[in-house]
């Protein structure tokens, strides 16, 4: 063969792989699809949110940034104050959707679930890849609304009616809101299609000895997040297709008795507290959706670094479950201001209290695991910890909000804000810095690098209590959330310091997460190679070869002979025993 | 011990089930909208009543037997009886035919007694459900094909 064909066999060889990478079918290569579409979306949502904060902490101040970015939002720098709300919706839908939802539960399952179950693929690899697809299809068009002449969706990522629901009611109502039906469409059907392919693996898949009493918690954590998803998403879809309708065929679900700029519209009938209840049905498991796959995430990384067993293994298991069925009686601790039978509200207001309960079973077991524990304070578990520190804190604080008394004070204020940004946003994240930093190994080869994975942790960590903290304080003195300008009201005065060094600190944070990117890439290519069971875990998927194969295993499947928990149980002779190892050898 | 192959093939009609319970999610959904803003219009005296033409009714009764009959149409044809298999195939496809029918009547019954859409909400919820069943009635047509094409065969 002379040369010139032999190059053209190994470019043909090249672009064939690149096409095998991108159509792949491969859960590994789906996994790391996932993450990296989501790591784009997070850092779009991230320099929104850094915007935005620019924006509440120098008022009236033209930045060249806002005028570099969106010219058309920001006259001479001064950023449209309709436009400041686009940013708020943006960036919750992305935050909570795409990265949170999708990225996490999306990653994670379809990294884990096969290795851990010892599968060789999900059980359908076809709807595993168009669920992909249709996830990055859904994120693009969301990035599309950016290049919409009246802008992005500007009611909030809870889209409530009316403003969601009259076109013209303001600027993002318009097309806008209608590039957000439809991504959110898309993305409804994308995370079906992989919640059903997720609890049909784990429940048919699972290799010979592996029960469901043997399964590590994050399958658990995984299962149920799916089976929530299956649930409340398409209760979502009902409620977006009723909305659809009433934006563009004239139907009056959610609207009633309106006047748009003085003029009185024909609907009639319909009410936007319907919506409220649709949405929040969904709402709140959307929640836990976010937030139990990190609570799993965690349970591997705390035991593996601890070398103890997982301390109440069952009853772990047990308020998953509980949590995950109470997630749907809890809905309404969202509406308690919105007019709700107050009779509904202390029905609602008991709910919301019993859930808290397995939260914070979960919470002492994490805790009794660390206790006395041989600790490894790798970066993972540096995260895990400040996952279970978040989780305590902006955990308290919803029990404050489920008291419907207190709530009708607190609600739409930044207290709001502070519990929710502590609780999913930071530990949610947190729960997926850990799964990356811990994992990295299993997707890439490579280990990332520890120190700086520290100093990533450290400055986010402080900032995060540092930029959250003290919204309590303001929301309890009546800061309204989503405002355009307070300096417009002499009542928070008091905070105009304190909402730039909060601004500040948020830059800062942003600034270190390009640390953790760096570490990313760089760690991709250069990193220290790692070896097939960097952290002497028990859990199947350390016992693939390291370099990716198809079909996971080179020959037979592993057997399984025990749960995933078994550290430094003084009967072996190393702190640890694989799952797939029998005691008779 | 079940091969992996088998695993698989269980798998794939788990996949069915789920899918089927999705979409009940979503009925589910839109039913409870339906109850919560009936409650709330009959508190302000502003539902208004439609009487549903009986053929809704005759409707309804052929949606159940013609599942009676492609459901056994799909046993028998497991059974290998494909003469069968496709008689009662034809006659899915013919009270599907009559089905459309009556629905096309029940559609002309609504727009006479000027139930619009964009009416009062009463009327919307019943065209919602009419929407989603004949999304349904194509999908079902498709397998109705689906099954004929494999009985032929
Ligand atoms: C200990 C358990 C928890 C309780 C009792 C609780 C309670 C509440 C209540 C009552 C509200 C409504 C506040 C209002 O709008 O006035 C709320 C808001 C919120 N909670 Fe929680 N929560 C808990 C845990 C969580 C967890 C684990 C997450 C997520 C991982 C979460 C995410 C949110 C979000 C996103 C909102 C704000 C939604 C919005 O209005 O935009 N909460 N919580
Ligand atoms: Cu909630």
């Amino acid at each position: 063969m002379d040369r010139q064909t032999d190059n053209i066999l190994s470019n043909n060889k090249f672009n064939m792989k690149i096409l095998k990478y991108i159509f792949s079918r491969d859960h590994k290569i789906i996994a790391k699809q996932f993450l990296i579409t989501a790591m784009f979306m997070g850092f779009i949502g991230l320099f929104i949110s850094v915007l935005f904060r620019l924006q509440l902490a120098y008022p009236n101040r033209p930045f060249y940034i806002f005028k570099l970015f969106f010219n058309k939002f920001a006259n001479d720098g001064y950023l449209d104050p309709s436009f400041y709300l686009s940013l708020v919706t943006i960036h919750g839908t992305i935050m909570i959707f795409f990265v949170l939802t999708g990225g996490l539960s999306g990653t994670f399952s379809n990294l884990l679930i096969p290795l851990q179950i010892g599968a060789r693929d999900m059980a359908s690899p076809f709807l595993n890849m168009l669920s992909y697809w249709l996830f990055l299809l859904s994120s693009l068009t969301m990035l599309y609304s950016f290049f919409v002449i009246t802008g992005p969706a500007s009611a909030g990522w809870t889209i409530y009616p009316p403003l969601s629901a009259l076109p013209k009611a303001i600027n993002g109502s318009g097309t806008g809101q209608t590039v957000w039906l439809i991504s959110m469409s898309i993305f409804i059907i994308s995370s079906l299609i992989g919640n059903i392919n997720y609890i049909t693996t784990i429940m048919n898949m699972r290799t010979q000895g592996l029960t469901m009493y043997r399964l590590p918690i994050i399958i658990w954590a995984l299962l149920l997040t799916a089976i929530l998803g299956l649930l409340s998403f398409p209760v979502l879809m009902a409620a977006v297709i009723l909305l659809i309708l009433d934006r563009g065929f004239g139907t009056s679900f959610y609207l009633s008795d309106i006047f748009l700029a003085g003029e009185y519209l024909h609907y009639d009938g319909g009410s936007p507290i319907l919506f409220q209840h649709l949405f929040w049905f969904l709402g709140h498991p959307e929640v836990y959706i976010v937030i139990l796959p990190a609570l799993g995430i965690s349970s591997e990384i705390l035991s593996i670094n601890c070398r103890k067993p997982l301390f109440g293994y069952h009853t772990m298991i047990y308020s998953l479950i509980a949590i995950a069925g109470l997630s749907f009686f809890v809905w309404a601790h969202h509406m308690f201001i919105s007019g709700i039978n107050p009779l509904i509200g202390s029905v609602f207001t008991i709910t919301t209290l019993i859930i808290a309960v397995p939260s914070a079973i979960k919470v002492f077991n994490y805790i009794a695991t660390i206790w006395r524990g041989n600790i490894k304070f790798t970066t993972p578990m540096l995260f895990t910890i400040g996952l279970i520190s978040f989780f305590i804190t902006g955990g308290l604080t919803g029990i404050y909000l489920g008291n419907a008394i207190l709530d009708i004070n607190l609600n739409d204020t930044y207290f709001v804000v502070a519990h929710f940004h502590i609780v999913m946003g930071s530990a949610a994240i947190f729960g997926m810095f850990a799964g990356i930093y811990h994992w990295y190994p299993k997707l890439f080869q490579k280990m990332m690098n520890e120190k700086l994975g520290h100093i990533h942790f450290w400055i986010t960590y402080i900032s995060i209590y540092l930029i959250f903290f003290p919204m309590h304080f303001m929301g309890i003195n009546g800061m309204p959330r989503r405002y355009y300008d307070f300096n417009a009201f002499g009542m928070f005065n008091i905070f105009i310091n304190m909402n730039k060094f909060i601004t500040i600190i948020s830059i800062i944070s942003g600034f270190a997460q390009l640390i953790f990117l760096y570490n990313f890439t760089y760690s991709m290519f250069k990193g220290k190679d790692s070896s097939k069971n960097p952290w002497k875990a028990n859990t199947l998927e350390w016992t693939t070869p390291i370099e990716h194969i198809h079909g996971n295993w080179e020959n037979d499947l592993p057997v399984v002979y025990r749960w995933p928990y078994e550290y430094s149980n003084p009967k072996y002779q190393d702190d640890y025993m694989p799952q797939n190892i029998s005691d008779k050898h | 011990m079940k091969s992996y192959n088998d695993k698989n093939i269980i798998a794939v009609k788990f996949i069915v089930w789920l899918f089927i319970l999705s979409s009940v999610m979503l009925f589910a959904g839109i039913t409870s909208a339906y109850i919560v803003n009936r409650i709330g219009l009959l508190n302000a005296n502003k539902w208004i009543y439609i009487q549903l033409p009986n053929v809704f009714i005759c409707s309804n009764i052929l949606l159940i037997i013609s599942s009676i009959t492609i459901y056994y149409a799909n046993y028998l044809f497991n059974e290998y009886k494909y003469l069968y298999s496709k008689t009662l195939l034809i006659i899915t496809f013919f009270i599907g035919i009559f089905f459309l029918i009556l629905q096309l009547n029940g559609l002309k019954y609504l727009i006479n007694n000027n139930i619009y859409l964009s009416g009062n909400v009463a009327g919307s919820y019943i065209y919602n459900i009419y929407y989603t069943w004949s999304t349904c009635y194509i999908w079902s047509f498709r397998y109705l094909l689906l099954l004929f094409f494999y009985t032929t065969k």
